[in-house]
């Protein structure tokens, strides 16, 4: 039995723990979120406070950084599942990629930017 | 060697709960992916401005995008309490039969449950 499956950054072992981790963090992302829009008033000036502070900008970027790994990994195990033609699930595969790199370079652009007050 | 026998016939086979909460977290999954464009976007788009924000969700009132909608909320939520329980179970939580089957149907119902909460409101 292998005993250093946990040393390959991109083996099966490393992307399960990848999931779970991703996933603890959206959980608790998801409840500060769904605790905020429940308890204030959802306008936009409460919104764009909210969003404002530099906690909540980390935290966000942090967010959709994890989101995108998680959905990449997800993504990947359904194309490998459902795709058997190699070329056509790369070529997919690639496209996927393609989308998740744009947003996340998209995504500091508007959050760490300031914003239109 | 005897060839394994299968029976692939969708119609006939006969899919249990945890069977069917694990097929719709994997079909949810895929969705929030192929919108998650336009979640950035959407997200991005309402803290420009207050015309921004305000566009934003008259937009969102129109009934193309709010049945869009509907089954993103559907499947943010069902994706999220399914993947509780799945987090759940990789912690030995809920494995017993009558439990994991308990458990998938409450999973469904709250998920519906909510989507139809946040159509009315």
């Amino acid at each position: 039995m292998k005993k250093v499956t946990l040393k390959n950054p991109f083996g099966g072992m490393t992307q399960w723990l990848y999931q779970r981790f991703t996933a603890f963090f959206m959980i608790f992302y998801f409840l500060i979120i769904a605790f905020y829009t429940l308890t204030e008033p959802f306008t936009f000036e409460t919104w764009n406070y909210f969003m404002s502070s530099l906690t909540m900008r980390i935290t966000t970027m942090a967010f959709f950084f994890f989101m995108i790994i998680h959905a990449w990994i997800g993504v990947q195990h359904v194309t490998d599942d459902y795709i058997k033609p190699v070329l056509l699930k790369w070529s997919i595969n690639t496209i996927f990629l393609i989308i998740t790199l744009a947003q996340m370079v998209y995504l500091p652009y508007c959050l760490l930017g300031h914003f239109h007050a | 060697m005897k060839k394994q026998q299968k029976n692939l016939n969708l119609m006939t086979i006969n899919f249990p709960m945890p069977a069917i909460v694990s097929i719709l977290h994997r079909m949810s999954g895929v969705i929030i992916f192929l919108l998650l464009p336009a979640i950035t976007y959407a997200f991005c788009y309402s803290l420009k401005s207050k015309d921004h924000f305000l566009n934003l969700i008259s937009m969102i009132s129109l009934w193309p995008i709010k049945l869009l909608g509907m089954l993103l909320v559907w499947g943010l939520c069902h994706h999220f309490i399914a993947g509780c329980r799945h987090l759940l179970l990789d912690m030995q939580i809920g494995n017993d039969l009558i439990v994991a089957r308990f458990t998938s149907k409450t999973v469904l119902t709250i998920s519906f449950l909510i989507t139809f909460l946040v159509f009315i409101l």
